[in-house]
């Protein structure tokens, strides 16, 4: 049986029992995610807004702002706590909103928008994915 | 934010590459058939999709 990577405490902490190689995954993917908020430029740029909801945006543009505003915080809190042996329920909401954008990036960057191209990514990047996903997926369960 | 991938897992029990592409679909497209079948099958996962803070509707197929 694969050892848990997140664990529900007692006390109501999410314990994270990622070893030292897991956590400069989840480092580098948040970085990688604080970074492009911060440059139009960068490739992942595009990829970072929430779930498209036109009739939202149009009625209620600051309402798009405060959106923005809430992952860009979300993003710099999982980064400050990456190395965090414990997490709060905040916090670990923080990282799954991360890796989320971070796993989306990631596809959308290489052109992965369906499953047969997702297929026929070559391996490293097949690899960077199923990680990505393995740790949300993870934590979502005790989430 | 919606974890939308997380609540496609949950609701449906997809694979992960499933749920990454039900989830890109979303964001590039705006919304993504997520599930065909019965109409009362569609109805509760409609209700749980909208518990979970996502629009749902359910449409007769084409």
């Amino acid at each position: 049986m694969a050892p848990r990577l997140f664990v529900r405490r007692r006390d109501g902490r999410i314990e994270v029992r990622l070893n030292e190689a897991g956590r400069d995954v989840v480092r580098v993917a948040f970085r990688r995610v604080v970074a492009a908020e911060n440059d139009l430029d960068d490739e992942w740029s595009t990829t970072l807004n929430g779930p498209i909801d036109p009739s939202r945006d149009q009625d209620d543009p600051l309402l798009t702002l405060a959106r923005q505003h809430d992952m860009s915080s979300n993003a710099e809190l999982a980064l400050v706590t990456v190395d965090e042996p414990f997490l709060n329920d905040g916090e670990a909401w923080a990282w799954l909103s991360t890796l989320q954008v971070a796993l989306r990036a990631t596809a959308s960057a290489h052109g992965l928008i369906d499953e047969s191209r997702m297929e026929e990514a070559d391996d490293a990047v097949r690899g960077e994915i199923q990680v990505l996903q393995s740790l949300l997926f993870a934590l979502a369960d005790v989430v | 934010m919606n974890v939308v991938v997380v609540i496609f897992k949950k609701i449906f029990g997809y694979s992960n590459n499933k749920c990454t592409q039900l989830m890109l679909t979303v964001h590039h497209e705006g919304r993504a058939v997520v599930w065909s079948g019965e109409r009362e099958r569609a109805e509760g996962y409609c209700v749980k999709i909208q518990v979970a803070g996502l629009q749902c509707t359910i449409e007769e197929a084409a």
